[in-house]
């Protein structure tokens, strides 16, 4: 029965194709969805560990979170030393991390900190940063690049580097004045961290501080050419673009935030509190794991919607299947009464059609999967180094084993539609061969 | 054994107001030839799906092999068909995507009976009867059966309703898609199978020029007695 299904399905190769294909499609739209939703999930979840509080000028917990763990966004208005400072000796407080941000290096952020960074950050599920090569830096020229932008740019220790103001890949505002020499390389983490540049809160306030004393002016930049000597006439909007940097926050010292760890973790909700109730200056503190939970709150409207299209191609796909295998019924009466006339029963020709589906179901299912493992392996640097993210390559988990089953399972009732209609048939046609 | 008895048969379609079949008595002998002639709409088709069991009869009415048609309850007669029955239609006999050899075992498939009958090696079966209905050529009975002829076809489609020796052969005008000489030459052949593994025919058709080949003619208008 099973080859008399594949040799017919073979005769009728290419609707079956399309059909395989669609099937396909639409499988791995569905798993492509999901896997993504699960790996941002995962990832942005990996992101903070070990870190107790976030605490940053008064704003919004995942606009904090976004900015100081993912490198995505600013954080608003910076806070004062004093503040670190506070934030530092307060009791029960066990370590802090200062954080400066808003600086970009080739579109990868650059991130101002503490050598404690390195000691501090856990990712992962506590997995301290390791260095591939070299070690932290210990002067404010040095800097940190992650796995990923060592890649990207070919980084080595030794290596000079020079940032930009700004978060995109294209900057017209260089900070040439302002060289860093790569001190340390940090292996994988698979997170953020893969994609930052990291230097000194010195080094860092040392890039802002050169063109802050180059005033706005145009016609003092005789005086510049000097410090600048790569300028031409025709970039007088750089020094425009200088001016705004005091409305930033990045005047020295200012930081952005602070990581901070706590002696008593149990007593995180109490330093919250403390923290958001001090007077002389208005600070939030963000628990991450609560952050991350208002960030799925807000990106979960966007997800269902797209499970519901995923959910509505899988549709079309099986309905797809269903109309191609209901469209061959006519043309193929005489295939069926000729199965009749030599015995097979209508249950037999019924039989024919569900198989003919479950054959569709599975061809589509694999195929489907194949497209996604190679989709993934394609997009997969893509996605890391734009997003941070990185989709895993390998057998179904369980939740995509049961999305994979509610499809064969669909198509293979919606199949019923098309085999009740061809059992009727035949019953009524008999052996009847007028076509 | 009688191959087929008929015994006052009557048969009228659900939603017509006539008769369609209203047959007092025939017979049809172990081993016998008959032609059935008569024009379109005296019955024919009706009365080869009370022979192959596609409509309900009345009990008693209809036996073929000895078996009461209408006594059989709808599961049955799908087996009953295949089992007892060799058929073989006018065109479009053979499954086109499946190659000569695979069309003439498709029965096997479906019936224990017939598949036990074909002896031990059914394939061999197959191509010795291919071979003696005059296709030999390997490559041609291994591809796919739409690259055959009509004729060629025809032979096929007989090959397959003779394969494990069925009692009778129902043949609804094989040869009415074939040219002059090729219809002596089919009939001759099918009867000389036919002879062969003892099997009777029942061959329809409104082809009087093959009479010959018979041993005797029954006209369906006469034998239909309320037929148009």
């Amino acid at each position: 029965m099973l080859d008399l299904c594949l040799k017919s399905l073979l005769n009728r190769r290419f609707v079956a194709g399309l059909t395989v294909l669609s099937i396909a499609l639409s499988v791995a739209l569905i798993l492509g969805v999901e896997r993504l939703r699960t790996e941002a999930r995962a990832g942005f979840a990996n992101s903070v560990s070990g870190v107790d509080l976030i605490v940053a000028a008064r704003g919004n917990d995942v606009q904090i979170l976004m900015a100081t763990v993912f490198g995505v966004g600013s954080t608003g208005a910076g806070i004062s030393w004093e503040s670190y400072e506070m934030v530092e000796d307060m009791p029960g407080i066990d370590w802090t991390v200062p954080l400066m941000m808003g600086d970009s290096h080739r579109g990868y952020p650059v991130i101002g900190t503490s050598t404690a960074y390195f000691d501090r950050f856990r990712h992962s599920g506590g997995q301290p940063l390791i260095f591939e090569q070299g070690h932290g830096f210990d002067d404010p020229a040095g800097a940190v690049v992650g796995a990923d932008v060592a890649q990207a740019f070919d980084y080595a220790v030794g290596t000079e580097i020079v940032n930009s103001h700004g978060s995109g890949s294209v900057s017209f505002d260089v900070h040439d004045e302002a060289p860093f020499t790569i001190s340390g390389v940090l292996a994988a983490t698979g997170t953020a961290v893969d994609r930052m540049v990291i230097v000194s809160l010195e080094g860092f306030d040392a890039l802002h501080e050169v063109p802050a004393a180059i005033g706005a002016d145009p016609f003092l930049r005789e005086d510049d050419s000097a410090r600048m000597p790569h300028d031409e006439h025709d970039e007088h909007d750089e020094h425009d673009e200088h001016d705004e940097h005091d409305e930033h926050g990045h005047e020295p010292g200012k930081i952005n935030a602070v990581f901070a760890g706590l002696t008593d973790k149990s007593a995180v909700l109490s330093v919250q509190r403390q923290l958001a109730n001090y007077r002389d200056d208005a600070l939030t503190a963000v628990l991450p794991n609560v952050a991350l939970l208002q960030l799925w709150s807000i990106t979960g409207t966007a997800e269902t919607a797209l499970r519901l299209m995923a959910g509505a191609v899988a549709l079309a796909g099986v309905i797809g299947m269903v109309v191609m295998l209901t469209a061959a019924l006519d043309a193929r009466r005489r295939e069926f009464a000729i199965l009749r006339s030599v015995g097979a029963t209508p249950r037999h020709i019924f039989s024919l059609i569900v198989f003919e589906a479950v054959l569709l179901l599975l061809a589509g299912i694999v195929l489907g999967y194949l497209v996604l493992t190679v989709v993934t392996i394609v997009a997969n640097p893509v996605l890391a180094s734009n997003f941070g993210l990185r989709v895993g390559v390998g057998l179904p988990t369980a939740r995509e084993t049961l999305l994979i089953a509610l499809v064969f399972c669909s198509g293979l009732i919606a199949s019923a539609i098309p085999a009740f209609r061809v059992y009727r048939m035949t019953l009524a046609d008999g052996l009847s061969m007028r076509l | 054994m009688t191959a087929i008895i008929l015994k006052s048969l009557q048969y009228r379609w659900p939603d017509a107001s006539n008769l369609t079949l209203d047959i007092d008595s025939f017979h049809l002998g172990a081993n016998e030839k008959v032609m059935l002639r008569g024009p379109s709409g005296s019955g024919k088709s009706t009365l080869l799906a009370a022979l192959s069991g596609i409509i309900d009869v009345p009990k008693a009415s209809v036996l073929v092999a000895g078996i009461d048609v209408g006594d059989l309850p709808g599961s049955d007669r799908d087996r009953f068909r295949v089992d007892h029955l060799g058929l073989i239609f006018q065109v479009f006999n053979l499954l086109p995507w499946m190659s000569a050899i695979d069309n003439v075992l498709l029965p096997c498939r479906f019936s224990k009976r017939r598949l036990e009958k074909v002896g031990a090696n059914p394939l061999e079966t197959a191509m010795r009867l291919l071979g003696e209905l005059g296709l030999t050529d390997p490559e041609l009975l291994n591809g796919p059966a739409s690259a055959l002829s009509i004729g060629q076809q025809q032979r096929v489609a007989a090959a397959r309703a003779l394969i494990g020796s069925p009692e009778i052969i129902l043949a609804d005008e094989p040869t009415s898609a074939l040219d002059e000489d090729a219809k002596d030459a089919f009939v001759e052949l099918l009867l000389k199978e036919c002879d062969a593994s003892g099997a009777s025919l029942m061959f329809v058709s409104h082809d009087s020029t093959l009479e010959k080949h018979f041993d005797r003619t029954v006209e369906l208008n006469v034998l239909n007695g309320r037929g148009v």
